[in-house]
């Protein structure tokens, strides 16, 4: 799917961008970097101070952590799995590393681009971030849940 | 320049001068681009042309050269022909001398042999053979050494002979390969001349696409600069720029050109974007019809009624 595609339904798809208005979502579209990556291309590495967020459209990516060459795949990514959304509200360093599996497409979305964002539609962006806490959120409760079983 | 909002820029985009300006200098942007492809491969055929004219002079001189080298080895083989003939004629006059001296020799032993033969009795004949013993021996040994010494002379001789055998017969095959390389290096130089005056005509296309290039750029020029006087923005190579009747810091700018590569985004032609005045075209922003936002937000409203 490296040719071409909606953006529009491409961010659509995923849970990021629920209940933003036609206008907002087009918005982010024209501002969003196609990335291109082959099989075994890392996307960031852990510890990389993060600037974007990636949204994948096709293909498939894999978090890892830990130290080479003991590094542990954590999670997979399919479209319309989202991934550094972190960054997009502290410029950390990266957690985890992200390494494409198989050839994929992501869209990026940089800081400058929210920052475009929340000038322009600002209730969208409220909304965005709505969005970005209710995501980060849910993890921490199936972390608390995790952390919780194991002791 | 003066101050537009998206409504002026829209309504300035729809005028005849500006589509007639702006189809005038989609064109030239054409014919530049034309131009500089052709330029870049007359450039690389030229220089591939003299490349190989250079690559195939130096091969053709060699040739020239070996050819030279071996002119030079068949006349250096003459001289040695001519200077061995000349060994070999005074060997074989020696020869002759060492050769009449033997005959002399054993003519002389003959006509003893015959003296003490024709003695009709044994015992005088014995008596002879015992006078000349001494002789005999003498002009023998003699014999066999001027014998010897013209055998000698025969074998330099012929050791001469095969020797200018050797040289002459080689003179003509040196003289054919010359000959084969001279016409290698004709046949070369020929290909060089043609390279040469390939080289010659790219080089004449060369100048005059150069020549349509700048009276292009100059025609871009005279319309850049019209545009300024015309539509009051400024006109860069990509984009006119109009500051934002908005905002001080915001500049409203028009793509003259398609770019899917350069740019933070995909920029299509003839669309208005805005920019930082400070950052620029470095990051464009699309130009939003409307927020679409009320003063009631219902996705908000919607929200805080779910967490409340």
């Amino acid at each position: 799917m490296s040719g071409s595609f909606d953006r529009v339904e491409a961010l659509q798809a995923s849970p990021l961008f629920n209940d933003l208005l036609p206008l907002e979502k087009q918005y982010l579209a024209d501002l969003a970097v196609q990335r291109n990556l082959s099989a075994g291309d890392v996307l960031f590495e852990e510890g990389d101070i993060g600037d974007a967020m990636f949204v994948v459209v096709s293909g498939e990516l894999g978090v890892e952590v830990g130290s080479d060459p003991q590094k542990a795949e954590v999670a997979i990514l399919f479209a319309p799995d989202f991934v550094g959304e972190m960054a997009l509200i502290d410029k950390q360093p990266r957690a985890a590393r992200v390494r494409a599996k198989t050839d994929a497409v992501l869209l990026a979305i940089s800081h400058d681009n929210i920052y475009s964002f929340s000038r322009v539609h600002r209730n969208g962006f409220t909304w965005l971030v709505v969005n970005i806490a209710k995501n980060l959120a849910h993890r921490l409760r199936s972390m608390n849940v995790t952390a919780l079983g194991q002791s | 320049m003066q101050r537009l909002d998206r409504a002026g820029i829209e309504v300035l985009l729809e005028t005849q001068q500006f589509k007639s300006w702006f189809n005038e200098l989609s064109g030239l942007y054409h014919r530049l681009e034309i131009l500089e492809v052709a330029i870049e491969r007359a450039g690389e055929a030229r220089s591939e042309a003299v490349f190989r004219y250079d690559y195939w002079r130096e091969i053709a001189e060699e040739a020239l050269l070996r050819s030279a080298d071996l002119r030079n080895m068949c006349q250096n083989l003459r001289s040695e022909v001519a200077s061995l003939e000349n060994q070999a004629f005074e060997q074989l006059a020696g020869f002759e001398v060492a050769r009449q001296s033997a005959t002399g020799l054993w003519e002389r032993i003959t006509a003893i042999e015959h003296r003490c033969d024709d003695h009709a009795a044994e015992a005088s004949r014995v008596r002879a053979k015992a006078r000349f013993r001494d002789e005999l021996k003498r002009l023998r040994t003699e014999y066999s050494a001027a014998n010897e010494q013209k055998e000698a002379l025969w074998h330099a001789e012929e050791a001469l002979w095969l020797k200018v055998a050797e040289r002459t017969l080689m003179v003509p095959e040196l003289e054919v390969r010359a000959n084969r390389l001279e016409s290698r290096y004709g046949v070369l130089m020929q290909r060089v001349e043609e390279l040469e005056s390939r080289a010659a005509s790219l080089n004449e296309e060369l100048s005059d696409e150069r020549d349509d290039l700048s009276e292009v750029q100059r025609q871009i020029a005279r319309l850049r600069a019209a545009a300024r006087t015309s539509f009051s923005c400024l006109c860069h190579e990509d984009f006119l720029y109009w500051p934002s009747g908005d905002d001080s810091r915001v500049v409203l700018v028009v793509a003259l050109s398609n770019n899917s590569k350069d740019y933070n985004i995909e920029v299509r032609c003839g669309q208005i974007y805005q920019c930082d005045t400070e950052k620029g075209v470095r990051y464009l922003e699309p130009l939003s019809v409307g927020s679409g936002e009320t003063e009631r937000d219902e996705r908000l409203i919607r929200f805080f009624e779910e967490v409340a």
